[in-house]
């Protein structure tokens, strides 16, 4: 594995021939990571701190101009102990863009961000977070899933509002290598939190996997008529999938007319490719993947 | 007015390095600790302002137009210095301007979006189609047609895409507004799976296709053709109503579908 710098992660991302390969995703990294940016973050503060006593203490003794020099001073070392974390954080905003179109890009740069310190802790979670979206694009549910539980550990700060989806990502991956106990806490903690509508219709969809994968037929469909209100927000082949998995729990709960109804309208959302093998393998029905949901909403006519 | 602090902040550094009075360096501290909490309050204030957008698109997505388009409005002037939010707003009035039926407005909002979006990319394309299903709404045909026509090349071009749909909608509107029934038929072919990226609002479309079909058998003589013009015709309209509820597909349709089902 080539060493991780601005040089060669600019190079990976021309595609010159250097593969930048991140390693697995390790707790015990993380907290190490973490830890060493809180002693670094805290020795800069305190070395600030210490400056501004002596300033005062010995503020009659420096005389006319000390008291401006030591405002520049400290305006210096503010800026240079938050300009990582501000261009970091330009940057998470920047890579979110380009997940979708080019991933091996935004591997790169997910390289060089976690090499960097001191990061703020919720600026190097939120590295991870997008770490967790690769992952998860890859169809590494395994990776992903380790990624999350590892972040969700921690306090996310001023990132919070992430929670929920690094929660949806859980619960997918875990209902992808078959979890199921993780996916439950992770979905009964969704319940438990205040999500975005697109958050919330993510969550509907989650949940009426969760129940039909675990047999739990009569949940999936009960209150049907609102739960489709919901689920017609969704985007349209997200929408069609979801319409075909509560048309099987339909008819494995017994109501044929429903499950046909539902099965009609899979199949004018989605057409016979896709929700053909939905069904005989539900847990491999990877269309229903939701990591897309950081986009911005669509109008549509 | 927004580099304000920032200017305060480089006065009071520079005035400190001049003067030599415990007062006045007390007051420039305070003057420098108000700059940063400024900063902090704005921060603060535009957060709120894009939690406020937020909202109203979720309010426009799950259909509830009033509320959306009042908050819209009122949203409208503090976020002018928001170029992003003030674009997201005016696009959230033009598009519950339409699906509450004020369709000349709808279209003097797509108007004012496309004049001041800086790319003619398919974002903007897609708002040259809406304003064109304003247009033909409010009967302005001639200026729907100039637009389809130049906008031809999207279907090919966006396959597959919202924006292809919008404008497969976009043209079987205009058959049916303008009575070529028969050229709406020819687009019954490749029809569903043009209109799949639209999700549920497909519906309205298949509703119009099922129109042509009616008007193609009241033209047709020929009992057998029309007895399959009749069947195409049902089957369509069983699509639409399987999407949509009869009563929001007969809301929003033109009247000449209205009067073809009444």
């Amino acid at each position: 594995m080539k060493r991780v710098n601005e040089d060669n992660v600019k190079e990976a991302m021309r595609g010159g021939g250097i593969k930048l390969t991140l390693p697995r995703f390790n707790d015990e990294l993380l907290r190490k990571q973490i830890t060493w940016d809180g002693w670094i973050r805290w020795g800069s503060f305190t070395t600030l701190a210490a400056i501004f006593v002596w300033f005062i203490v010995l503020n009659p003794v420096l005389g006319a101009g000390s008291s401006g020099l030591v405002m520049i001073l400290l305006i210096m070392g503010w800026l240079g102990l938050n300009s990582i974390n501000a261009k970091t954080g330009r940057e998470l905003a920047q890579v979110s863009m380009v997940l979708d179109q080019d991933p091996k890009r935004a591997e790169g740069w997910i390289a060089l961000a976690l090499a960097r310190k001191p990061l703020l802790r919720w600026v190097r979670l939120m590295i991870y977070h997008r770490l967790a979206i690769v992952r998860h694009r890859e169809q590494d549910f395994a990776e992903s899933a380790a990624i999350c539980r590892g972040v969700l550990e921690y306090s996310l700060g001023p990132a919070e509002a992430s929670r929920a989806h690094l929660l949806l990502i859980l619960t997918e991956a875990s209902l992808e290598i078959r979890d199921m106990g993780t996916a439950y806490s992770s979905l009964s903690q969704l319940y438990g939190m205040k999500v975005s509508l697109v958050e919330a219709l993510q969550r509907l969809s989650l949940q009426i996997r969760y129940e039909v994968m675990t047999g739990n037929y009569g949940a999936a469909v009960a209150n049907i008529e609102s739960k489709l209100e919901l689920v017609e927000l969704l985007p349209a082949m997200q929408c069609g999938i979801v319409h075909r998995l509560l048309a099987i729990g339909a008819e494995r709960y017994g109501d044929r007319e429903l499950a046909e109804r539902l099965n009609k309208r899979a199949w004018l959302l989605c057409g016979d490719k896709v929700i053909r093998g939905i069904g005989e393998d539900i847990a491999n029905s990877k269309g229903m993947t939701m990591v897309g949901g950081e986009k911005g909403l669509n109008l549509g006519k | 007015m927004v580099r304000l602090p920032l200017f305060i902040g480089l006065g009071a550094v520079g005035i400190l390095l001049l003067v030599d009075n415990a007062v006045i360096t007390m007051m420039l501290w305070l003057a420098f600790i108000s700059v940063f909490i400024a900063a902090m309050m704005r921060v603060r204030y535009l957060k709120q302002l894009e939690a406020q957008g937020v909202q109203v698109d979720e309010w426009a997505m799950q259909r509830r137009y009033v509320d959306a388009l009042r908050s819209a409005w009122v949203l409208l002037p503090k976020s002018r210095k928001r170029h992003g939010l003030y674009m997201r707003m005016s696009n959230v009035i033009a598009h519950c301007l339409s699906e509450l039926k004020c369709h000349e407005a709808s279209a003097e909002a797509y108007d004012f979006l496309i004049d001041h979006l800086p790319l003619e990319g398919a974002g903007v394309k897609q708002l040259r189609v809406y304003r064109a299903i304003s247009w033909l709404m409010e009967d302005r045909l001639a200026d729907a047609d100039d637009t389809l026509r130049h906008l031809r090349g999207v279907k090919s071009e966006f396959k597959g895409t919202a924006l292809a749909s919008a404008y497969t909608y976009a043209e079987l509107l205009q058959c049916v507004k303008t009575y070529h029934f028969d050229e709406g038929v020819a687009l019954s072919e490749t029809l569903l799976n043009d209109m799949r990226p639209l999700g549920i609002e497909a519906g309205y479309t298949y509703a119009m296709m099922s129109t042509c079909y009616h008007e193609m058998v009241l033209r047709t003589e020929d009992e057998k053709e029309k007895a399959r013009l009749e069947k195409e015709a049902n089957k369509w309209w069983e699509y639409a109503t399987c999407l949509i509820k009869e009563e929001h597909l007969m809301n929003r349709m033109p009247p000449e579908v209205m009067k073809q089902r009444s």
